[in-house]
């Protein structure tokens, strides 16, 4: 009896190995300028030639408002236990499922300029929600104000 | 006995350990970016000397340009089901911005591809 349960543990422990996988998956993604950095920049209103003499080159640039520049800084330093689950239904395909029970997000620094390139803005958080927060939004089209609706057309200029 | 089991359980654990290592684009040289001149150099004679930028940024009538070379460095190893990652990833980066003429007018370097390491999960490589 003893045998058969020690075979068939060994096969449960084979059949498991290839469908189910757990991790630890730490991660490194760049360097984040100190706190007390950047906190020296709320003096004096810096150009964008100070800052990036200091900072060195952001991790991205875009267009804030009236075109002005606005730059990010930050770095990313994440660990998180991830299990995989893959069931082979054929030769070829497999059907898989992954969970993280943490998101990984990146945080930093967002420095807004005005148009004179003087420093005017500084926050700190998550840099997508911040650059969702600042990014220059394009201009309303006309055209999308009436869907279908052809340019130099109006409803009161049918025949 | 021992020792043979000893030596089966080393060689199974070394046979899952791996490194790999990836890179985006060419090293940047430092030389060639202070090579340029802030308010002489023009965004063709950029192109020149560093090559096509990764990504051209429009602000308003400006732009940046932007030059990179990453490495990833990942390690790890897997006993039986369980995996231990780590993956380090660092860039040389390089921003230059230009007026509305097209002259060079600002310059932003970082240079930390080097730094990236293997490690485990618990090191520290700050």
């Amino acid at each position: 009896m003893s045998r058969v349960a020690a075979i068939l543990g060994a096969s449960c422990a084979a059949s498991l190995a290839s469908c189910i996988q757990f991790s630890y998956h730490r991660e490194i993604i760049e360097n984040q300028p100190a706190a007390r950095e950047v906190d020296a920049f709320a003096v004096g209103r810096p150009s964008l030639s100070e800052v990036l003499n200091v900072l060195g080159a952001p991790i991205d640039v875009f267009e804030g408002a009236d075109g002005a520049p606005a730059v990010t800084y930050g770095g990313l330093r994440s660990g998180a236990w991830l299990w995989n689950f893959s069931l082979p239904l054929s030769d070829y395909t497999s059907a898989s499922f992954s969970y993280t029970d943490t998101s990984a997000r990146t945080r930093g620094f967002i420095l807004i300029f005005d148009t004179n390139e003087r420093l005017a803005i500084v926050r700190e958080g998550l840099l997508g929600d911040l650059r969702e927060e600042f990014m220059r939004r394009p201009p309303a089209s006309v055209d999308g104000d009436v869907p279908g609706a052809v340019p130099g057309t109006a409803e009161g200029d049918q025949p | 006995m021992r020792q043979l089991f000893i030596a089966a359980l080393v060689a199974g654990l070394l046979s899952s350990c791996f490194i790999s290592r990836e890179r985006s684009n060419e090293p940047l040289q430092k030389s060639r970016i202070d090579s340029l001149a802030i308010g002489t150099s023009t965004a063709t004679e950029v192109a020149q000397t560093l090559g096509a930028p990764t990504e051209v940024v429009q602000l308003g009538k400006r732009s940046a340009w932007r030059y990179d070379f990453t490495t990833t460095k990942t390690s790890g190893f897997t006993i039986i089901i369980i995996s231990f990652l780590n993956a380090d990833r660092r860039s040389d980066r390089c921003w230059l911005f230009f007026d509305e003429s097209s002259v060079l007018r600002h310059v932003g370097t970082t240079l930390d591809a080097d730094d990236t390491r293997y490690a485990m999960p618990w090191q520290d490589v700050d």
